[in-house]
């Protein structure tokens, strides 16, 4: 029916918009009134995006579970081992946490050993790549190759103190580099990123930008 | 040597390390698995930490009579409607809330912390002093960098060159922190590894030594081995 | 010399290695200057009032060289000056890793809701911590362990951000060192110091620079710095040899990986 159809796009589309719209504006503007009510509201409010945001987190997992969970199934060649060695060490860790607690000293050894160490290893092997593309990316081959290197070859000089100890004439002109030319450049990137933060946020808030929905019905 | 959960756990955690370190070789599988065990195991954790928050923040506040805290609770469970297509598009409504909320907290903080803060401390700061004015300078030369509706032809055309130059030496001292940053992560690793447990990283890497050895015999120096 | 501009990437991986077990192996002190950015940060702490209440977002998901010892270091430092002390996370993996700060920080001696309180892993970013900066205790009911935050001695005097004197913000990406510029320092006016890893050094030196972070410890040097000047030498000053060593290697790496470069260029262009 056609009425069925038009309180369809109302609860699909239009509500979800106004939401949206009406939370981000009251937020927006009432930040500088200091009124217990709009206070306390705010405050409800960013306890909501922290239990959403909780929530969240699930969405991710589910993710994983779904992709991974379907490899296995499907026993794809140099994929599924991977994908099963990835399900069990998650149900592992889930099952440890709700079992025992955050706070227990088998939680806590499986952190320190898997977690923690084993982000700070994947973080490490990027390491080596940036230290192998410093040596061949960075090339003098124009004048901004040729400042990039230059200013690179400074910087790590200034940070372990190679030029202090033996080129201390150097190691100033890098301190006056980072506090003037580097801190201007910086603030100038910064002014911009943030306009265009400020103009997508804005295009969200006013319903131009609607793309969070998804697909069209 | 006492075979306890401890020692176990030290084990696993420095094959684990070898194993994505042999990756430096070329992929195997030994890196892929000690990958994916990784993700699961952060993710498992990540798990673990939004059910607690959810428990302490949500449903702890409704169980002494703060009904209202229904509300987010529903939302959040709407967000698993996304895995039913009939139903997906009540996952816009938990999204609204998030998005409405982060959105304004985020413009206003961009205006007052980044651009309103930026431009008050460089309008105000007197330009007595040549570095003062070297600031202001490099800011407006790296901004006409990114202003597209002049072309950038003639006296425009060398400022933003000279613009493109500052933004370049940004990058160029960025970039060296990061790195340096990941210097630390892997003498990190290796430290803790050489400490925590001696013998079994000289086993484990020379295993992989072993393993880098059969494979070259096998294959010979390939191309990609000489780049 | 054709050979200076193109090694093999795994030989440079094994240097690499190697440069920075042989000093791990053989460990060496090394001599650095302080700088002004970390003497501030000092002279911050150093200040303040026994007391006085800092609120400390912190970063530390593992026990690497950077922000642990930051951290570490950090907190010792506010244990002898007697502030009392609330951390607040972003991260799921900053809650854990900050229970070990405090271990090797000797918090176990002090009164744990009274020198200080762990609130833990606080998701949402930028909407979460706007709400706690109005009312902490409605925002985060229980702490890290599951105590009641409304009862603990602490939140009997501090109640807001207005009852705060000092923010240390921390953090290697986003939510992190801006977060706090942007939500806490800046509309709150407070005074505010920042630690961050090399990773997020280039964001808070423009801070810096605008008097919204007084002073900073940034990257390892910075740790090393820091824990030379307030006496703790901890694990940044005996892992910072291989940093050294490496970086010395690199940079002659690319001085001659370059020199080979321009001279076979110019050889071809001959």
């Amino acid at each position: 029916m056609v009425g069925d159809d038009e309180m369809s796009i109302v609860l699909r589309r239009h509500i979800p918009v106004i939401i949206v719209t009406i939370i981000g504006i009251f937020l927006f503007f009432t930040y500088p009134i200091d009124n217990p009510v709009v206070i306390g509201t705010a405050g409800i409010l960013g306890n909501w995006a922290m239990i959403l945001a909780s929530f969240a987190l699930g969405i991710g997992a589910i993710n994983m579970i779904v992709i991974h969970g379907r490899r296995v199934s499907e026993m794809r060649k140099g994929l599924w081992e991977p994908s099963l060695a990835l399900l069990i060490t998650m149900a592992a860790v889930l099952l440890l946490g709700l079992a025992t607690s955050v706070k227990s000293d088998e939680y806590t050894l499986v952190y320190d050993t898997l977690v923690g160490a084993g982000r700070l290893t994947l973080v490490s092997l990027r390491g080596f790549f940036m230290f192998s593309a410093f040596y061949r990316a960075y090339r003098a081959r124009a004048l901004d190759g040729t400042v990039m290197l230059i200013v690179s070859i400074l910087l790590m000089m200034y940070n372990v103190p190679i030029a202090e100890l033996f080129f201390p004439q150097l190691n100033v002109f890098t301190q006056w580099l980072l506090d003037v030319l580097f801190v201007g450049g910086e603030r100038g990137l910064r002014i911009i990123g943030g306009i265009g933060m400020i103009i997508i946020t804005f295009r969200i808030l006013t319903t131009a930008d609607r793309s969070w929905m998804g697909r069209e019905e | 040597m006492e075979f306890t959960i401890n020692w176990m756990m030290v084990t696993l955690s420095v094959l684990i390390t070898v194993a994505v370190y042999s990756f430096l070789y070329r992929e195997n599988m030994a890196f892929r698995l000690a990958e994916h065990v990784i993700i699961g195991s952060f993710t498992g954790h990540a798990l673990v930490m939004a059910i607690k928050n959810i428990n302490e923040s949500a449903v702890a506040r409704v169980s002494v009579g703060e009904i209202g805290y229904f509300i987010p609770i529903i939302l959040g469970v709407l967000f698993f409607t996304r895995y039913i297509r009939e139903y997906d598009w009540l996952q816009r409504y938990p999204l609204a809330v998030v998005i409405g909320i982060s959105s304004a907290v985020a413009a206003r903080s961009f205006i007052e912390g980044w651009i309103w803060k930026s431009l008050q401390v460089t309008i105000s700061t007197p330009l007595n002093n040549l570095d003062h004015i070297l600031i202001l300078l490099a800011m407006l030369i790296a901004m006409s960098y990114f202003t597209f509706t002049i072309k950038h032809t003639g006296v425009v055309g060398s400022i933003t060159r000279i613009g493109k130059i500052v933004i370049l030496l940004v990058f160029g001292l960025t970039i060296p922190f990061d790195l340096i940053s990941r210097l630390g992560s892997i003498t990190s690793r290796l430290e803790w590894m050489i400490q925590a447990a001696p013998y079994v990283t000289a086993g484990a890497t020379l295993l992989v030594l072993l393993w880098i050895v059969y494979d070259i015999a096998t294959k010979g120096v390939t191309e990609e081995l000489r780049t | 010399m054709s050979f200076l501009e193109r090694i093999p990437r795994r030989i440079i991986f094994l240097t690499l290695i190697i440069v920075v077990v042989v000093p791990i192996l053989s460990p060496f002190p090394l001599p650095v200057p302080i700088t002004k950015n970390t003497r501030n940060y000092y002279n911050i702490i150093e200040a303040l009032e026994p007391g006085s209440v800092v609120f400390y977002g912190t970063s530390v998901e593992t026990r690497d060289i950077e922000a642990y010892p930051q951290h570490v270091a950090t907190l010792k430092h506010l244990k002898e000056k007697k502030a009392i002390v609330i951390t607040y996370c972003f991260g799921a993996g900053t809650a854990l890793g900050q229970e070990w700060v405090y271990e090797d920080a000797g918090y176990d001696e002090l009164e744990y809701g009274t020198d200080y309180v762990h609130l833990g892993f606080v998701p949402g970013g930028d909407a979460t911590l706007t709400a706690f900066c109005n009312d902490m205790v409605a925002t985060k009911q229980v702490d890290h362990y599951g105590n009641p935050t409304a009862t603990m001695p602490i939140f009997q005097k501090v109640k807001t951000i207005h009852d705060v004197d000092l923010v240390i913000a921390s953090g290697g990406g986003t939510p992190g060192p801006d977060t706090y510029a942007r939500i806490v320092v800046i509309p709150y006016d407070k005074v505010s110091i920042v630690q961050v890893p090399g990773a997020m050094a280039a964001m808070v030196y423009d801070f810096i620079n605008l008097k919204v972070f007084r002073g900073g410890v940034i990257a390892q040097r910075g740790a090393v710095e820091y824990e030379a000047i307030t006496g703790h030498a901890g694990r940044a000053t005996t892992t910072f040899a291989p940093i050294f060593i490496s970086s010395i290697v690199l940079i002659l790496l690319m001085i001659f990986g370059n020199i080979a470069y321009v001279s076979n260029r110019m050889k071809e262009g001959q």
